[in-house]
């Protein structure tokens, strides 16, 4: 019961503060618990999970988001058509190639405009890359949350290969800003081709060999992971899984297979599926499209054809509206981009996969142990930058 | 042994002193970091180079800037009726600027390898006054004035001789 006062209006209820000692510590032992996971936690990120415990038991997860929250959508319609994609970029900053590819196809889509075969290609080289980088980064993380930070490193050293080539490539490592509507920024040197060669030969011929023998089939991996967080295929379509934990549910979901884009079309892959959908499997799947895309990238370098890499986008696009979907690093990337005769977007909406995946954790973490709680959200492979946007 | 410690003193000094003056002579563990190793690349984009006697003042720069970090100053003469300053703090160096730059073949506005961009002591009245500035502004603005002076010599003494003619022409009729 509690007390109410009445003050302007307004009404509060204070609960009874109770001094609990000796015996009754017993009852509230067993009483839930709230945790709070993260936003300080080093695996978490910037984000907070609040987790209701009974012993060591889950009981209940409520996610709780907004801590990068950047109004990335709001401020693209202050941008031109051109330099919106500085914004579409920061997305997320590890595989920023998807994003801006994929608001470039949407512009050009509403302007009637045809990209060079050229641009094509190196879109799906950098596209490519950026998934590579990405996936890394996905698989040092996910055996980083069990404790051991060695495969990060690894995985890091590999990552850096790939970003020297976007620096010679766009001149930046990062927030390269080389994709655009209407083609891509600048012309594929050969010093970029043979970087990417480097760093696609080091992935293939270094980093898979050693990764592989050590973390792949690993026993103490698979202790922590095989049947945690399993989600049946019927379920992952209605939760509205994407990416790499829609594919590990035995979905064959790939934006890049079904409705192809870019130089995708053109290319020979695979679609990576697994059938468990546990967390292990989801962590399989992307150590194998890491593989797949070294040997997209390949072929996509053999293939480049000579030309023109950029065609003029014009000042002022028609009004119209485009949906596109782009298979990113971590999922169904989707842009409604919508025109209305301006020099800018009038509205740009962003479905990201993240933010998808996110909401699948209250049902997968029912149950589980706390231990597994981190295990499954690494396995989910998401990125904070999309969640937020 | 006392006395066989005493004989050994002067070998363990003179040993002493030639580590000392190895070490002396050893390449240094640490190193000065700006006079080499950094890898600078084709297209690094870094400090911004403006040079005002190619700007042509068409506020495209300012236009396709995503952050809105370059100014248009006017110069008080008709070309370039204005030249761009950056706000080096805000800018995010995504080159966007160069690319809108109409200016052949030489653009006004470029991205330079340059990356060392020092402020001191790095409060937030030093950095809002830390700005690239057109390099020979004077010079471009001087060069300018002249080039009116001229134009308009040129246009006077065009009127003169139209008026001349009139003249010579009514006083035929």
């Amino acid at each position: 019961m509690g007390n109410s006062i009445a003050t302007a209006g307004y009404t509060f209820v204070v609960e009874e503060s109770k001094e609990v000692s000796g015996e009754d510590l017993g009852l509230l032992q067993e009483k839930l618990l709230q945790l709070n996971w993260g936003v300080q936690h080093p695996a978490s990120g910037p984000m907070r999970l609040k987790v209701w415990v009974d012993g060591d038991e889950v009981v209940k997860v409520d996610p709780d988001i907004g801590y990068v929250l950047r109004l990335l959508e709001k401020l693209v319609e202050y941008r031109t058509w051109i330099n919106a994609i500085v914004n579409v970029e920061r997305a997320c900053f590890i595989d920023n190639f998807g994003t801006m590819t994929g608001y470039s196809i949407a512009a050009e889509k509403i302007a009637g405009v045809k990209v060079p075969k050229k641009a094509d290609y190196i879109r799906t080289i950098l596209c490519e890359g950026g998934r590579i980088v990405s996936h890394l980064i996905g698989l040092g993380s996910f055996v980083g949350v069990l404790g051991v930070h060695t495969p990060m490193q690894w995985a890091l050293i590999a990552r850096e290969k790939f970003l020297d080539a976007f620096e010679v490539y766009s001149g930046q490592r990062i927030a390269t800003a080389s994709i655009v509507p209407g083609g891509v920024r600048y012309e594929p040197t050969g010093k970029f081709i043979e970087k990417m060669v480097t760093a696609v030969d080091f992935l293939e011929n270094e980093f898979i060999p050693r990764y592989g023998e050590v973390f792949i089939d690993n026993p103490t991996l698979k202790v922590r992971s095989v049947g945690v967080g399993k989600v049946s295929k019927e379920r992952a379509i209605e939760l509205g899984l994407a990416g790499p934990a829609l594919r590990a549910s035995g979905v064959s979901s790939d934006i890049r297979k079904d409705y192809p884009y870019a130089a995708y079309g053109e290319l020979d892959f695979k679609v990576i599926t697994k059938e468990e959908g546990d967390a292990y499997a989801r962590y399989l799947v992307i150590w194998e499209e890491l593989i797949e895309s070294a040997k997209i990238i390949r072929q996509a370098i053999e293939g480049l054809p000579e030309g023109d890499y950029r065609t003029k986008f014009p000042v002022k696009v028609p009004a119209g509206e485009a949906y596109v979907n782009v298979e990113w690093a971590r999922g169904c990337f989707g842009f409604h981009l919508i025109s209305n005769g301006g020099t800018g977007p009038y509205r740009l909406k962003m479905r990201a996969p993240s933010f998808a995946n996110l909401w699948a954790i209250p049902e997968m973490m029912k149950n589980v142990k706390l231990a597994d709680v981190p295990v499954i959200f690494a396995s989910l492979y998401m990125c904070h930058g999309d969640i937020d946007r | 042994m006392e006395i066989k410690e005493t004989l050994l003193l002067p070998i363990e000094a003179t040993k002493k002193v030639i580590r000392v003056t190895k070490a002396l002579f050893a390449p240094k563990a640490t190193e000065i970091w700006w006079d080499k190793g950094i890898r600078r690349e084709l297209r690094y984009r870094g400090k911004h180079v403006i040079k005002a006697d190619l700007c042509i003042g068409c506020s495209m720069c300012a236009r396709a800037c995503p952050v809105n970090c370059i100014e248009m100053v006017p110069t008080g003469v008709k070309k370039p009726r204005a030249v761009p300053k950056v706000r080096a703090n805000e800018c995010i160096f995504c080159g966007l600027c160069e690319d809108a730059c109409p200016t052949k073949p030489e653009k006004a506005i470029k991205l330079t390898d340059e990356y060392r961009m020092i402020v001191e002591p790095g409060t937030w009245d030093n950095l809002s006054k830390f700005i690239f500035e057109p390099e020979n502004l004077e010079e471009a603005i001087e060069k300018a004035k002249k080039m009116e002076e001229l134009l308009e010599k040129k246009k006077q003494e065009a009127l003169k001789k139209k008026q001349q003619a009139a003249a010579k022409k009514k006083e035929e009729k």
